[in-house]
């Protein structure tokens, strides 16, 4: 799946543990439709974000989620952690029905977790890294004092932030490294599931494929189950074992991501595949005023 | 005539308490060019992009210069600073969200920014926000603008941002990771619309990035940013063709090409981040090259005939 070596070191003395098995994660016939416009700036009307989705997501599996902007894949992703309640549909993590809404099952709040496209909204802004990273290890009562800090430096450190990160404000970061906070936030509660929302987008590749191997060995360890939403095709080819395109609310092709790629049967993911900027200004084939420009330096 | 560059940025430090973010970084950027500003996560591209239009925090000490139009903005008056931005400078930050005012709708935000800069009326200024929605591919621009920032989605977000920074017809344009929230076919049109308004307008862009395919793609001249100095500026060309500092060397061997069977490779170790004041080069510990030499100091200014700039000791021979 991946080309990267197995950077098994990172795991170091960790103690990532076979101690759970994966869970699955199902959403059957979700819809969610939002109220838009006013009466001010004319008629309110409804407009359906998640038309009729069911996904199946096998234990210790990634399942990537591609689709245009405004298609809906966040919303999922928000329906899924209960910060939503859906129209209609439901959502099953074990055959279980965690759909907002309904009672929540215990241990759920820990069992899945989100990495938000928008770190920065999702980080307490008057909290140090360490208290941001150690919140959720206490609340659910993970681990004892002394082990709850060595944890956190572990896994600040596994998303490449150095030491002194850990006594600093998250508005102190850069973009990347805020994305990488949320991430280590995520992984200390230890989560079975975990939403995966444009995680790595604001990475430049080094430290993506660093993340992405993190995932993938954490995974491999203790079968955790990832929704990965991501535009980067390239992350997707890498890292799914399979892919589910959505289209204005609806899935219009799933299966294999490799497929996908190499015989596109939707002109979305077809557009996708020729519109990836090629990285060589002799093939400037994409925009046309670059073109022109390099035609006037020959 | 002599013809003054559209902003130059001279030995720029950028220092949060014992974090040097930016040291000494300069370079020139004309009308009409795409200027790209490429490095790892924490090289200190934001930070430069913030530093120059005076939008850091208070806790941040900024040395150097920074001319707008042969004009000194770095450490100007707010009320100098508020007029260049917008009408002169138009930004968009990597952080979208926290760029909109989260209780306004989004039309009554990009119909203001307008007004301030030009006289227009209301109707001409929701006509010009409207169309200009619709041209960084907004499918609904009339739902979009009766629409507040948390109904939108994050790429929508992040293109009202672009169309709020586009919208008084800046002569320069800080573009930071625009269109990485973006998929490539959204992305495409939206740096299409950039090097449109460069093409048309005589305007500047300044492409912060991670993504070198953005940079081949569109950009004129590229400065590669490591541990907060210019570790090389080149044309795209040369850059790409014959990198001189092994840390471009590293970088353009890290890219993914999709479709591809050629594994990349990440550059080993992770990127630094400067504590103190910056004695030796600063990508040293990461170096395949790196020898005693590299460790005494930060190495100076090499500057070719035709402008070509790098800071390294050992640079990797030109090739023909
Ligand atoms: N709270 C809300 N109120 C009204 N409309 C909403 C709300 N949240 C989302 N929407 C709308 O639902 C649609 C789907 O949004 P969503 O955020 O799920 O898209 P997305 O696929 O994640 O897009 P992106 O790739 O840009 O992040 C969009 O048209 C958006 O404007
Ligand atoms: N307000 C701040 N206080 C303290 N340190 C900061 C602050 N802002 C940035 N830094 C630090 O300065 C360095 C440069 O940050 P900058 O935001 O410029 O990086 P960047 O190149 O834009 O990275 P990215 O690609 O992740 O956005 C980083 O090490 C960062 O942690
Ligand atoms: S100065 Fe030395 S360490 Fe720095 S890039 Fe050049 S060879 Fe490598
Ligand atoms: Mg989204
Ligand atoms: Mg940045």
């Amino acid at each position: 799946m991946s080309e990267n070596p197995p950077r098994t070191e990172l795991m170091g003395s960790s103690e990532f543990t076979n101690h759970h098995l994966g869970r699955t994660l199902e959403v059957r016939n979700l819809v969610k439709s939002f109220k838009v416009g006013s009466e001010s700036f004319g008629k309110a009307e409804r407009i359906k974000a998640v038309d009729d989705v069911s996904l199946f997501v096998p234990a210790g599996t990634t399942m990537g989620l591609v689709g245009e902007s405004g298609s809906g894949k966040s919303t999922i992703a928000r329906l899924i952690c209960r910060l939503l309640e859906p129209d209609s549909g439901q959502v099953l993590v074990d055959g279980d029905e965690v759909t907002a809404g309904t009672k929540i099952p215990k241990g759920y709040a820990r069992k899945v977790q989100i990495v938000f496209q928008d770190p920065t909204a999702s980080l307490n802004p008057r909290w140090k890294v360490r208290r941001l990273v150690a919140e959720g290890i206490r609340v659910h009562g993970l681990r004892s004092r002394s082990e709850t800090k060595e944890r956190v430096a572990e896994l600040v450190s596994l998303v490449g932030l150095p030491e002194h990160a850990l006594d600093r404000y998250p508005h102190e970061f850069s973009g990347g490294q805020r994305q990488r906070i949320a991430i280590a936030r995520a992984l200390a509660v230890e989560p079975e599931v975990l939403v995966l929302d444009e995680p790595v987008s604001a990475l430049d590749v080094s430290v993506q494929a660093q993340i992405l191997v993190l995932l993938q060995e954490l995974q491999a360890a203790s079968g955790l189950t990832y929704l990965l939403i991501a535009h980067d095709l390239a992350v997707v080819e890498r890292f799914c074992d399979e892919v589910a395109v959505i289209e204005s609310g609806r899935i219009v092709e799933a299966g294999d991501p490799e497929i996908i790629h190499s015989r596109p049967e939707h002109p979305y993911t077809k557009a996708l595949v020729e519109a990836h900027p090629v990285p060589d200004p002799h093939e400037r084939t994409m925009y046309v005023h670059a073109q022109d420009k390099a035609e006037v330096a020959e | 005539m002599i013809d003054t560059p559209l902003l130059e940025v001279n030995d720029l430090s950028v220092r949060f308490g014992s974090v040097a973010a930016v040291s000494s970084v300069s370079f020139t950027v004309r009308s009409g060019e795409v200027f790209g500003v490429v490095g790892e996560s924490g090289a200190g591209k934001s930070a430069t992009a913030k530093a120059i239009i005076g939008l850091l925090p208070q806790s941040a000490r900024v040395e150097g210069s920074v001319r707008f139009r042969g004009e000194e903005i770095r450490g100007a008056s707010d009320a100098t600073l508020r007029k260049v931005r917008g009408a002169g400078i138009g930004y968009v930050f990597q952080d979208a969200l926290t760029a909109l005012d989260p209780v306004r709708k989004i039309g009554v935000q990009l119909i203001e920014s307008l007004q301030i800069h030009k006289d227009v009326s209301r109707k001409e200024a929701a006509k010009v926000a409207e169309d200009l929605l619709g041209e960084v591919q907004i499918k609904d621009p009339a739902r979009c603008m009766s629409s507040f920032p948390h109904q939108l989605s994050g790429g929508m977000r992040q293109r009202v941002v672009i169309a709020a920074a586009l919208i008084a017809d800046p002569a320069l344009i800080i573009a930071d990771e625009v269109t990485s929230a973006l998929d490539v076919t959204v992305q495409r049109r939206v740096l299409d619309l950039l090097l449109k308004v460069c093409a048309d307008r005589g305007a500047a862009v300044i492409m912060i990035t991670h993504d070198l395919g953005v940079v081949a793609q569109t950009c004129d001249r590229v400065a590669v940013l490591y541990g907060g100095i210019v570790a090389e500026e080149a044309d795209v060309f040369d850059l790409f063709d014959a990198p001189r500092h092994p840390y471009t060397k590293a970088l353009l061997q890290s890219m993914p090409r999709i479709g591809e069977d050629v594994p990349f490779v990440p550059i080993p170790g992770s990127a630094i981040q400067v504590v103190g004041k910056l004695h030796s080069c600063p990508f040293a510990g990461r170096c395949s090259y790196a020898t005693q030499e590299c460790l005494v100091d930060v190495p100076p200014v090499t500057t070719e005939e035709d402008g070509r700039q790098y800071r390294c000791v050992h640079a990797l021979e030109p090739v023909s």
